[in-house]
């Protein structure tokens, strides 16, 4: 008995101690950036530096842009996803998720070989001097490819709880399948929706290695927050911990937002 | 009068009926999973039989060799789900008033009048959350009556209820029937809800029976 007592205390010292160990790996690093960030005098005037400016800014305009055209597209997409059944569905099922699973740099390359001065669509439009890699137009692209699986799998999901059982007494009550989308489904499913949001524009914000391959880094042009802290690491420390911190509370801030979109959608309809 | 002759395949399973109703009150009853359900949705336009013809108070909604399929919108009929189906997002009011056009005021008194009807003043602005199952099912009444339907579809409204509150409910149930005039046609799997003078379709494994009259 004193032996198994003892065993099960060692098992949860374990648990204690992984788990302790775990919280302070993920700490670490960001406390890292705030313990040399937040003495500095500078933190204003880095803030105003352009190379810090046109980062923030670039990187605002692309990632909303990002996630606005995966809201447009992916939103009916993904109710189409949801209710509808057709041949290819299985196929359109995962290719819709392998950007999620797809190393970045790998979808750098590939949007270089689609739409790069030689690739497949890209050399055509290039003739028609519509050049798009190395533009801010190659950023959001980038940043859409990589991130809007995120938004079309959450709306696909939250699609897939609303009961259709409401659609069909919206319909019922005389009003169109348009406006019940808009007035039942949406506003059901809204809790989810912005969850999957969220975390689009977040990976949109994040994005690197495919926004690097594909647009390069040029400074207020496609030289974004992640493409900007790299930069600058060797050239400016300064200003890549300032873009690190303003990102590090961005994150938190969207870890927030989920969290209450999750709490959310377990009370409010419940 | 609802004349119905429906065929559908779903996996596996299949639905082959003709019924035909003219009392105020129609009942499908039969075990769950004997196609009463299916049959209320073909009739509302939310399933598309392979085959039939829907009639409602003779005008054809439904006739696949005719290709005709009016959309459930223009059916005129009300459908009042299992659980209710209430817009969770929306208050009691909101609810009812979701299907209504024109003025905002003129909705505004025919909602009010409509809850005066079933008893729900005063819960205007709760959400279905803060309803009883009671209530809940009187607001998805008053939502589909509203709009005047020409037939009612009910699917097992009393189910979801506590049986002490089941028999009352029932009673309300057939007082609105009576001071508004609609037919209703209602799915059951409990014979109990079966009274004297309704017409009754006794349903097993995808087909329909009519059942002689139960006399007082």
């Amino acid at each position: 008995m004193k032996i198994q007592r003892w065993r099960l205390h060692g098992g949860q010292a374990m648990i204690v101690l992984a788990a302790g160990a775990f919280t302070a790996f993920i700490l670490l690093p960001l406390v890292a950036i705030f313990a040399r960030v937040l003495p500095t005098s500078a933190l204003g005037s880095t803030l105003g530096r352009p190379l810090v400016l046109e980062a923030l800014r670039l990187s605002a305009f692309t990632s909303l842009f990002a996630l606005g055209l995966a809201l447009v597209i992916g939103t009916p997409f993904a109710y189409l996803l949801a209710r509808r059944q057709f041949p290819g569905k299985g196929f359109i099922d995962s290719i819709v998720e392998l950007p999620m699973v797809l190393p970045p740099a790998v979808a750098g390359i590939g949007l270089l070989m689609a739409f790069g001065r030689r690739g497949l669509v890209g050399a055509p439009l290039d003739a028609l001097g519509l050049g798009i890699a190395f533009t801010t137009i190659a950023v959001v692209l980038a940043e859409a490819f990589v991130s809007a699986p995120f938004y079309v799998r959450a709306a696909r999901s939250a699609f897939l709880d609303v009961d259709q059982e409401l659609e069909i007494v919206s319909r019922t009550l005389g009003v169109s399948d348009w406006a019940t989308f808009w007035r039942v489904t949406v506003p059901v499913a809204f809790p989810s929706l912005l969850g999957g949001a969220v975390m689009c524009w977040a990976r949109a914000l994040g994005e690197f290695g495919a926004t690097i391959m594909f647009a390069g880094s040029f400074p207020g042009r496609t030289q974004t927050m992640p493409l900007a802290i790299y930069a600058a690491l060797d050239s400016d420390l300064d200003a890549a911990l300032v873009l690190s911190a303003v990102l590090t509370v961005v994150s938190f801030v969207v870890l927030i937002v989920l969290r209450a979109s999750v709490r959310r959608l377990g009370g409010a309809y419940g | 009068m609802v004349e119905a002759r429906v065929l559908k395949r779903l996996n596996g399973f299949t639905l082959d009926v003709a019924i035909a109703c003219d009392a105020p009150i129609v009942i499908l009853v039969g075990p769950s999973g004997s196609g009463k359900t299916l049959t209320l949705r073909a009739v509302a336009g939310a399933l598309r039989p392979e085959a039939g013809r829907i009639l409602l108070d003779g005008e054809v909604v439904f006739d696949s060799e005719r290709g005709i399929d009016v959309p459930p919108q223009r059916r005129g009929i009300g459908y009042v789900p299992q659980e209710y189906g209430l817009f969770p997002h929306l208050d009691v009011a909101q609810n009812v008033g979701f299907g209504l056009r024109g003025p905002k005021t003129g909705s505004r008194k025919a909602v009010a009048d409509m809850l005066d009807t079933v008893g729900l003043i005063g819960l205007e602005r709760r959400k279905p959350r803060e309803l009883s199952g009671g209530q809940r099912q009187r607001v998805a009444l008053a939502r589909a009556l509203v709009l005047r339907p020409r037939l009612l579809l009910l699917d097992e409204p009393f189910s979801a209820l506590d049986a002490d509150i089941r028999e009352s409910v029932r009673g309300q149930l057939r007082q609105i029937q009576q001071s508004l005039g609609f037919q209703a046609l209602l799915v059951t799997h409990d014979q109990a809800d079966v009274m004297p003078g309704d017409q009754v379709y006794a349903y097993k494994n995808g087909q329909a029976a009519l059942r002689p009259p139960v006399v007082k």
